[in-house]
């Protein structure tokens, strides 16, 4: 009886080691990320993330000011930059957070930027690179695309129409439902993938010139592990 | 005087409510068609019997009624029978009342001959074929094409067996352009009469301009011109059966703005139309699809604010 006490102590203490050593090691890579942005952020406060896409020239940080337009034309440094950066709306809630992470970006011809956003317009690209890493102070985790589509800034006066840009807290499921279902709806192709109520969501948004102002869209959900 | 002029605005209200004829071009020209043999008679003949629910002129020298015949093949596919052959083909139609209380017998003899100048609607008919050359009894369909005189029409084809295939219907492309304004219709018999005219008045004062004036306020256009447009076919008014293009030509004073359409209605809805610039022979329309008429506005809306989201753009 004694010796199955002894037996029965060491392989739930194995199993604790166990546990506790692949704990750390995921707490060593998420803080290992986050640490780097936090150099970051004593340079400038307005990083409050990192974007990348495995496979493409997509890997920039991610800024965000209550005025949408600066970092159109400015670098992570705050100095003047045609490129501008990669920047999170400025109504996206971080304490809360938010529904929606909404970003944007230019696309510079020379591939830099979110000039890639536009090879998904091609399903075969998108079956290559189907996720995208968003690290934040809080969190490092993978988004799955969902849908990839076109759209365009619509004048104030149009009713009836899908305004992508317009969605970054969803106050019920049917806000969130129809956000959703919009973006199936116009998607180029289906992925085979959704997202329901409660699911963290990234859109990705840049220029696209078939149309007069017209944009693309990229909308994924953080996946659940 | 004022007695007058209410009057005329009385007589201006009953006909703006009265209704408007819709092209119904979802009722079948070809109706309850079927096939029989007529082998044991001599001479041996097939009967070709169909409705038709609207009249078909069938003046001399048109063959605005076409029958072409098959046979099957081992496999039992269907196998036309050759046109040489089908020279041998003779007929003669027949017409029955819809309620058969008398034979109304056109005529009979030779095919041409045969026809009468209008097959009227609603009658049952009765085409009776023989041949010289073939044996009608190894005759497996017969497709009947009925043709309007505008070339639009339905084609079925109905087999020896009792079943019939879904009619299929011909559609031809059609349109027509108001002289004074320049203003296109280009649609199909599918959504509208053949005959049909499009009539576009522009508006530059009176109470419908006012309303139109009015509902575009909040979208801020810079300028812009109003149209009544309607369509009529035999002098009723219609609207169309689905949608049709409408092109408008873009007048010099636009050539460089963004132009928007918006139909407004008579109680000042608004509503945009997707619109795209086309030139056809060195004119410049913009033009859009619709399926109700009433009043449009051609604006420009180069100003027209736009959604606030952020200029993201090529950088070279």
């Amino acid at each position: 009886m004694k010796k199955l006490i002894v037996i029965g102590s060491l392989f739930i203490g194995f199993i604790l080691i166990f546990y506790y050593k692949k704990e750390s090691i995921a707490a060593d890579r998420k803080s290992e990320k986050t640490i780097q942005l936090e150099e970051l952020q004593k340079e400038n406060s307005d990083i409050i993330g990192w974007i990348a896409i495995p496979g493409t020239n997509i890997n920039y940080p991610v800024l965000q000011t209550i005025d949408n337009s600066f970092y159109l034309t400015h670098d992570f440094k705050k100095e003047y930059s045609e490129n501008g950066s990669i920047f999170l709306d400025k109504d996206f809630d971080l304490e809360k957070p938010s529904t929606n992470y909404l970003i944007y970006g230019h696309r510079n011809k020379n591939g830099q930027m979110f000039d890639d956003l536009i090879n998904y317009k091609k399903e075969e690209f998108y079956r290559k690179h189907p996720t995208i890493q968003f690290t934040t102070s809080k969190e490092s985790s993978e988004y799955e695309i969902i849908a990839v589509f076109l759209s365009r800034v619509y004048y104030k006066y149009e009713t009836n129409v899908f305004r992508y840009y317009d969605f970054i807290d969803a106050d019920t499921w049917e806000d969130f439902d129809n956000y959703v279902n919009n973006c199936k709806e116009a998607a180029l192709y289906d992925v085979g993938k959704t997202a329901k109520y409660g699911d963290q969501l990234l859109t990705l948004s840049t220029c696209e010139y078939s149309q007069t102002d017209g944009r693309l869209a990229i909308v994924a959900r953080k996946s659940v592990t | 005087m004022k007695k007058i002029k209410s009057l005329i605005f009385i007589l201006l209200m009953t006909l703006s409510i009265m209704p408007v004829s819709s092209y119904a071009a979802e009722s079948n020209l070809i109706q309850d068609a079927q096939l029989s043999l007529k082998s044991t008679e001599n001479p041996k003949r097939l009967e070709i019997i169909f409705r038709l629910a609207e009249p078909i002129n069938l003046s001399k020298g048109s063959s605005n009624i076409i029958y072409e015949y098959f046979t099957k093949d081992s496999q039992g596919n269907l196998e036309a029978v050759p046109y040489k052959k089908d020279k041998s083909w003779s007929g003669y139609l027949n017409s029955y009342d819809y309620y058969p209380a008398g034979e109304h017998k056109y005529s009979s003899g030779a095919e041409n001959a045969a026809y009468p100048d209008t097959v009227p609607a609603a009658k049952i008919y009765t085409s009776t074929r023989t041949s010289s050359s073939i044996d009608v009894t190894s005759i497996a369909a017969v497709r009947v094409t009925v043709l309007r005189e505008d070339g639009s029409g339905e084609k079925v084809t109905v087999y020896s067996d009792g079943t019939t295939s879904t009619i299929e219907k011909i559609e031809v492309i059609i349109g027509d352009e108001d002289k004074d304004t320049g203003i296109r219709l280009d649609t199909t018999t599918a959504e509208l009469p053949s005959n049909t005219v499009l009539i576009a008045n522009p508006l530059t004062t009176g109470t419908i301009y006012n309303i139109v004036s009015s509902a575009l306020t909040d979208v801020n256009v810079n300028n812009f011109i109003a149209f009544e447009i309607k369509l009529e076919s035999n002098g009723v008014e219609i609207q169309p059966n689905g949608m049709v293009k409408i092109s408008i030509p873009i007048p010099e004073i636009f050539y460089d703005a963004d132009l928007a359409i918006f139909r407004i209605d008579d109680d000042g809805t608004k509503t945009p139309y997707s619109v795209a610039e086309t030139a056809i022979e060195g004119v410049r329309y913009i033009t859009f699809e619709t399926d109700h008429f009433s009043t449009y506005v051609l604006a420009d809306i180069t100003d027209t604010e736009k959604d606030e989201t952020p200029k993201t753009g090529i950088v070279f």
